[in-house]
């Protein structure tokens, strides 16, 4: 399998480290149901067969963390982008 | 692997000399003198880097994993607002006073080894460690790329079309650097100087 870092091309997945969902967001902590949302934060994941986002680090390469879209059943990458100003983006 | 590497303490990076079958088909040699700095600049210090090095070096700060090379100093594209700076005696001090504080600028120069390798079949050897194209017709002088070769992380770019590769290796990984190179050169006959 290979990623298209969007810095250094395409590259073998050993280059990258593996952390998963790229999906979830940290919770709120001063909203009154944090416990419950942090909870669902840190133990709740999708499972999806096909397309997925997932985070993995150029850790052999420019060193930059990428969201990645992956379908889970060919392990087709569909797209590569920088975690970095993601916000500013949306 | 041939009988030298099994004699050869690991610890050390391979001497000078001729490896493996006659001729010359991968020459290594170690560069020394030039210094090394890092250049990292938050997103948005960058332009003002960019206007910097333009204004005092007459370079052009690379966008991508490339080289840009000036009279007395180059830039090394390693990443996303990261640079490897290379020069003469001094750069640490040139950089720092020209460029700073649009950049967090540290010296390597105890960090990295670098290596300068060329020959026939160099392409032939690297091919056996590295896992990127590095085929003429797609890396071109110039291009830079920072990854794995035989597990270890360097960075390296193409000096010209001779091919002269320049190899820059974490000094505690070069004796294994050289290890990979003298053993996946000796084929093609190896000589280090």
């Amino acid at each position: 399998m290979r990623i298209p870092c969007p810095y250094c091309g395409w590259r073998d997945a050993q280059e990258f480290a593996y952390l998963g969902d790229a999906t979830v967001e940290r919770p709120d902590p001063a909203a009154a149901d944090a416990p419950a949302r942090f909870h669902d934060y840190v133990y709740l994941r999708e499972n999806p067969a096909g397309p997925h986002s997932e985070l993995w680090r150029h850790s052999a390469g420019c060193r930059q963390w990428l969201a990645v879209r992956r379908d889970t059943t060919t392990h087709e990458i569909i797209a590569a982008e920088f975690v970095r100003g993601r916000g500013a983006r949306r | 692997m041939f009988d030298f590497l099994t004699r050869f303490p690991p610890a050390l990076v391979i001497p000078p000399g001729r490896y493996g079958a006659a001729g010359a088909g991968v020459i290594a040699t170690r560069i020394e003198g030039l210094e090394i700095a890092s250049l990292a600049a938050a997103p948005d210090r960058i332009e003002e880097l960019r206007g910097r090095c333009r204004a005092d070096f007459g370079l052009d700060l690379p966008a991508g994993p490339r080289r840009a090379a000036g009279e007395d100093v180059e830039f090394i594209g390693v990443g996303p607002g990261r640079w490897l700076a290379l020069g003469g005696e001094g750069l640490e001090e040139r950089l720092r006073s020209r460029l700073s504080p649009a950049a967090a600028i540290c010296d390597q120069s105890d960090g990295l080894i670098l290596f300068d390798l060329t020959g026939p079949r160099l392409r032939d050897t690297l091919a056996k460690g590295l896992a990127i194209d590095i085929d003429p017709s797609v890396f071109r002088p110039g291009d830079a790329a920072t990854t794995a070769v035989a597990l270890i992380g360097v960075t390296f770019w193409l000096l010209d079309e001779k091919p002269t590769f320049r190899f820059a290796v974490p000094r505690s990984y070069a004796p294994a650097f050289s290890r990979f190179l003298v053993a996946s050169a000796a084929e093609f006959g190896c000589v280090v100087s």
